[in-house]
């Protein structure tokens, strides 16, 4: 029992880099089924669609970021609130990262479709896929913002 | 179709992603403007050329070169589809002509060849050596019955036109099977259009060359947009009575099309499957991008074909542009 806290905050260095790695896997497949399409029909496009397919997987980076301020807050014996506000803290990049990236990773998909037509849209296919990224951004933020508050 | 139920959407990224580079290789209407406007029909063919549809020489046949074509396109789909059967609703029409091309091989006195579609998604082979032997459970489930009884008619009153009948309202029925098994609203509806485009042109044949009711009965499908039993009773009234059935259905404007004259109706027809698909242009993932891109395909060769065959009878281009279909892009 006296080391619940510390489990608690393994567990949310876990959550973090589980959810939000998952989310960009996912993500990151999705777009690059559609990316083969594209460079299948046109190898020219290869760097065009290379932009869209790495947009989702920087969840999984968030999340591994999250992960690794965790850790470096972990202590042995810390007490209990401590290792459940660490855990608390990892929810939201876990969380929004997972969702995020895979919506993310269908609009990046839909991107290379864009590009397959009208290459020159590709900027515009990269700020709507960049749009979704916000809000993982911001769940990161407040994850770190909550890390400081229970370390 | 066990598999095409499981697919999710996000499966035909790379499909769907293909299909998108090569859309910008359809026709495009300046591409039919220029067509149309070809001083000559072999201008027409260089134009084509042109335009990637393959090499012409002074002997190409039209109607070969825009078959070589179209199976260019038919291997594209079936190199980006793991499973072929997903474009059943569109292909099976085609099994079934040859369905009817083997049930007439037997008890014609000379064997027809070079009759059989090769765009089809059953064996073409296997389904005429079946019906052949008259081993018909060798043939798919939704054929077995129809070729039976088809077979009978054929061979108990030598009617052709009622044995073609029986195998176009079977054809009608699965085109309504599979549209709906899809769990699709875009491909629910093609299906839907097709099935009462091909009762509404059935039930003008009938009504026009004095068909039974026996035999109208049999030939029409039912579906969810016209009444069965009213277009029956108008087929049996004549023509007029059809169109006047139409005129309080969603299919109005094909009646004013037919009474302006029979090519306008079946540019309608052809359209009406066009606006169908169109939404699938902003579809991201699914197969309905990859039926929207065989619609697509489908209706260019059409158009071609229109423009080549006036070419060559050296239509005016006004009449040629009355006729030519509207395209995907």
């Amino acid at each position: 029992m006296e080391n619940l806290g510390v489990v608690f905050a393994i567990l949310g260095a876990a959550f973090a880099a589980l959810f939000a790695g998952i989310g960009s896997a996912k993500g990151v497949g999705v777009v690059g089924k559609s990316a083969a399409g594209v460079i299948t029909e046109d190898p020219s496009k290869f760097g065009r669609v290379l932009i869209l397919e790495i947009l989702p997987g920087t969840q999984g980076l968030y999340g591994f970021l999250a992960a690794f301020l965790i850790m470096n807050n972990i202590s042995a014996g810390m007490p209990l609130s401590q290792g459940l506000g660490l855990f608390a803290a990892s929810l939201p990049i876990a969380f929004a990262g997972l969702i995020s990236a895979i919506h993310q990773g269908r609009v990046a998909a839909a991107g290379c479709g864009l590009v397959a037509k009208r290459p020159e849209g590709s900027g515009q296919a990269i700020i709507l896929a960049a749009m979704v990224e916000t809000y993982a951004v911001l769940a990161l933020l407040i994850t770190i913002l909550l890390i400081g508050r229970a370390a | 179709m066990s598999l095409f139920n499981k697919k999710k959407d996000t499966d035909y990224a790379y499909a769907v992603a293909r299909v998108r580079s090569n859309e910008l290789s359809l026709l495009t209407e300046a591409d039919t403007e220029q067509l149309i406007e070809a001083e000559s029909y072999e201008a027409a063919m260089n134009k084509l050329a042109d335009l990637g549809w393959g090499e012409v020489s002074k002997d190409t046949d039209y109607a070969s070169y825009l078959e070589d074509y179209f199976a260019k396109h038919w291997a594209f789909l079936e190199e980006i589809l793991d499973d072929i059967h997903e474009l059943d609703l569109l292909l099976v029409q085609n099994d079934m002509q040859n369905l009817k091309a083997a049930l007439k091989s037997l008890v014609l006195p000379t064997p027809v060849d070079g009759i059989y579609s090769q765009s089809t998604v059953y064996d073409t082979e296997a389904l005429t050596e079946a019906v052949k032997t008259k081993e018909w459970n060798e043939l798919p489930d939704f054929m077995q019955e129809p070729a039976m009884e088809a077979y009978e008619v054929l061979t108990t009153t030598a009617n052709g036109h009622l044995a073609d009948a029986i195998i176009d309202k079977a054809t009608l029925e699965r085109i309504l099977y599979l549209g709906n098994a899809t769990g699709s609203s875009v491909l629910a509806n093609i299906a839907e259009r097709k099935v009462a485009t091909a009762n509404i042109k059935n039930a003008l044949r009938c009504a026009k060359t004095g068909k039974s009711k026996d035999f109208i009965e049999r030939s029409l499908a039912e579906c969810a947009t016209l009444d069965k039993g009213n277009l029956v009773e108008a087929a049996l009234s004549g023509q007029d009575a059809v169109l006047s059935y139409l005129e309080m259905t969603d299919y109005r404007e094909g009646a004013e099309q037919f009474r302006e004259s029979t090519s306008l109706f079946e540019k309608w027809c052809d359209d009406l499957l066009m606006e169908c698909v169109s939404e699938a242009r902003y579809t991201p993932f699914g197969v309905e991008p990859i039926v929207a891109y065989y619609v697509a395909r489908d209706a260019e060769v059409k158009t071609a074909r229109i423009i080549l065959s006036a070419k060559k009878n050296n239509l005016s281009a006004d009449m040629i542009r009355e006729r030519v279909r509207t395209l995907y892009v």
